[in-house]
């Protein structure tokens, strides 16, 4: 004898499997896409860090490169200084260039200065200017001049 | 067998309730219980330890494992302030400080020291010797192997990559211009605090205020640079800008080496002022020490810390006759052509004062008496000014009491008034020619500025500007007061000058300078020793300022105990003049009048 199972199940109970049948899909269909997207933004999460860690170890490298150059140049300034010091100035001079210190200096008594006194004139700056223009376009002016009485 | 209930189809309830017992099962049971109560209880024994433990970690000892924890992942370090430069008018580096790296080792960590000596010795210029013997003490606290290595040195130490060797940057106090100014200068500790000098008297202003960094810190124990910190930034030391010209010093510091040199003398002190303002062009001393000698803290580089113008009082001799006639001058009391007559002694008091070199009995004029440097002519002139009017006069131009210039273990001197129990008024006549009282070169030098600046006395300085990134502080001229009337000053310069110029017996002619008027005095004062003076020992001085119609500069020349000469003339007074015409031409002062042909 064939036993119908539907017929045996009250209709109310086959409303909710259906249900839960329909409610099941979506959450199985949702798991991977799920998991997926976490282990995405756990992977961005630890590049960001891992990134982050990255430039903290630049800058502290930058850092001690700054901290280098400028020992560098404080030595360097240093030096400069005591290439210009009276001492090896006073050396370089009378060893190496033979020189030696003044032994008679002299005074000119320059005569007072007569500035030039200022010619009167009427020109404004803008007299000397011609009326013709300049360049080409004067030149065929001219031209034109020259050939019209 | 199975039970009769399987049989039938029915569960067998019967077969586990009813079902029957033997003894030997129920010994099993017991036992497996017993096991089962035993480990447990084991377990929660377990825990309840741990968690007593967990109490007292995490409540009985919370602040002490909190501190732990904290230092284990925070790093907090001072952050060292960079000491101010200290400059000179110019601007240029007198004092400076320069990072270097330091060699240091973990000598525990070093496990060749023989290998490792051997290799560090060529680079760093050290005995390899001494680095296995440093290397070979095995201390916890890392050593010091060589400090201040230059860049190049350093970077060629890095590259060897030897374990246990580490650098690591240190500030280091230099002086550009090598050993110029020295004792002025002053000398910074290990600590990078000032031991004397400048360095001392503004240590405060130079050393600046520690910064600090707290951050958290990786494995290798360095701050993580992106992690969460605290930030407190140093604050650098303030530049200081002297009134000291490199050069004047310079040429006082070497013409002062070559006089004392020539003389075998035991010292000197060289002070240059701008009598306008007061404020220091140069000091001098010898002897000196070397700033940048290994040997920086020495006992005998120690000996040599102070600065002789500013902390040695002497007895100043003969150059102490310009304060006598200023005050004779200025109290009305004689004049350039006042005359009296000069027996060859002068009794006063119970005492007799003779001249250092005897003339003839005859009248002597007081431009004369400042001439021939008569000690007879100046206690004569005290004696008319009297004791209270003289004295009042000495305190006036400063004698007796610091100048309270700004730099550390300034002296007095000694100036014993009549009020003192010790006075006798015998004294009044020595004192009248710098015996029997003390002054400092810098006090001297400032009384002769007072008479070349119109009678205005100046406070003596040496710093002109502090510079902060905060503020900057400006130090003016300070006026001590009018000592005397500007007559008098102009009426005493003129005779000062006639003491250079005169062609008879002036003690002054080599401290000339061709072409310009120069006023000065020369000193030998002779050393004071116990129950009288020494009778060959003598420090011989010179005190003068050119041009004398606008004098520039004051130079006070003190030499001490010089061996081939006694006199402030052959001595002292060359070296005014070296310096004189060396700042004349600095200063491109043109000449105030012509030139003899003997080159006077």
């Amino acid at each position: 004898m064939e036993l119908n199972v539907r017929t045996q199940v009250p209709p109310i109970e086959r409303l909710n499997d259906r249900r839960r049948l329909v409610l099941a899909l979506p959450r199985r269909a949702l798991f991977i896409p799920g998991l997926l997207l976490v282990a995405l933004v756990s992977l961005l999460y630890l590049s960001q860090t891992s990134d982050l860690a990255g430039t903290g170890y630049d800058i502290a490298d930058l850092q001690s490169e700054q901290q280098q150059l400028q020992m560098q140049n404080e030595q360097l300034r240093l030096q400069v200084d005591q290439l210009e010091s009276l001492d090896r100035v006073d050396k370089e001079a009378t060893t190496r260039l033979h020189m030696g210190p003044p032994v008679h200096v002299i005074y000119v008594t320059a005569p007072p200065m007569t500035l030039p006194t200022p010619v009167a004139t009427t020109q404004t700056p803008d007299s000397n200017r011609t009326a013709s223009p300049s360049g080409w376009l004067g030149n065929a002016f001219a031209w034109l001049r020259a050939r019209v009485p | 067998m199975p039970s009769p209930g399987y049989a039938l189809g029915y569960p067998d309830v019967v077969s586990t309730i009813e079902r029957p017992t033997v003894t030997g099962e129920t010994n099993e049971l017991d036992t497996r219980r017993w096991r089962v109560y035993l480990i447990g209880s084991f377990i929660v024994a377990c825990v309840l330890l741990l968690s007593a433990r967990l109490v007292y970690l995490q409540v009985i000892e919370h602040a002490h494992f909190g501190t732990m924890a904290t230092a284990e992942h925070w790093r907090e370090s001072i952050i060292p302030p960079r000491r101010g430069d200290i400059l000179d008018t110019s601007g240029n580096e007198l004092a400076t400080s320069v990072t270097y790296e330091s060699l240091y080792a973990s000598t525990t960590e070093v496990s060749d020291p023989a290998a490792v000596a051997q290799k560090l010795a060529p680079i760093i210029g050290a005995p390899a010797s001494d680095i296995q013997k440093i290397l070979s003490n095995k201390q916890a606290a890392p050593t010091l192997i060589k400090a201040w290595l230059p860049d190049d040195v350093a970077t060629a130490v890095e590259k060897l990559g030897i374990d246990g060797l580490f650098l690591q940057q240190e500030p280091k106090r230099v002086y550009p211009q090598g050993n110029l100014a020295a004792q002025v200068l002053g000398v910074v500790g290990a600590d990078n605090n000032g031991l004397s000098g400048l360095e001392l008297a503004y240590n405060s202003e130079l050393a600046g205020k520690p910064g600090k960094l707290v951050a958290e810190r990786d494995t290798a124990g360095d701050a993580l640079a992106l992690g969460p910190h605290q930030y407190t930034a140093p604050i650098n030391g303030s530049t200081l800008t002297l009134t000291i010209d490199r050069y004047v010093q310079w040429v006082a510091e070497r013409e002062l080496e070559a006089a004392v040199s020539q003389h075998h003398a035991k010292g000197g002190s060289v002070v240059v002022l701008d009598p306008r303002t007061g404020a220091v062009l140069a000091i001098a001393g010898r002897p000196t020490f070397q700033n940048n000698a290994t040997e920086l803290y020495s006992q005998q580089n120690v000996d040599m810390y102070g600065i002789p113008a500013v902390s040695n009082a002497y007895e100043p001799g003969s150059i102490f006759k310009i304060v006598t006639m200023a005050a004779a001058l200025d109290t009305g009391t004689v004049t350039p052509n006042t005359s009296f007559f000069n027996p060859g002694y002068f009794n006063y008091y119970g005492g007799t004062i003779h001249d250092a070199i005897g003339r003839s009995p005859g009248p002597e004029t007081m431009a004369q008496t400042l001439t021939y440097s008569s000690n007879i002519g100046v206690a004569w002139a005290a004696g008319q000014v009297g004791a209270v009017k003289f004295y009042e006069y000495a305190q006036r131009f400063g004698i007796g009491r610091p100048t309270d210039i700004d730099l550390p273990g300034e002296a007095s001197g000694v100036l014993r008034l009549p009020t003192a129990d010790d006075w006798h008024p015998f004294d009044l006549a020595t004192n009248s020619f710098g015996q029997g009282l003390s002054v400092t070169p810098i006090q001297m030098a400032a009384a002769v500025a007072a008479v070349a600046n119109g009678g205005t006395l100046m406070k003596p300085y040496v710093v002109k500007r502090i510079e902060s990134p905060a503020e900057t502080r400006l130090f003016y001229p300070t006026v001590v007061g009018q000592v005397i009337k500007p007559q008098t000053a102009v009426t005493l310069t003129n005779m000062l000058v006639q003491v250079v110029d005169d062609n008879t017996l002036g003690e002054s002619r080599l401290a000339r300078v061709p072409g310009y008027a120069v006023a000065g005095k020369t000193g030998t004062a002779e050393i004071p020793i116990a129950g009288g003076y020494s009778p060959n020992r003598t420090i011989a001085s010179f005190a003068g300022f050119a041009p004398a119609e606008n004098p520039r500069f004051v130079i006070l020349v003190r030499i001490d105990d010089p061996q081939d000469s006694p006199w402030g003339e052959t001595v002292a007074a060359p070296v005014f003049s070296a310096i004189a015409r060396q700042l004349i031409n600095y200063y491109q002062i043109p000449p105030t009048r012509g030139v003899n042909a003997n080159g006077t």
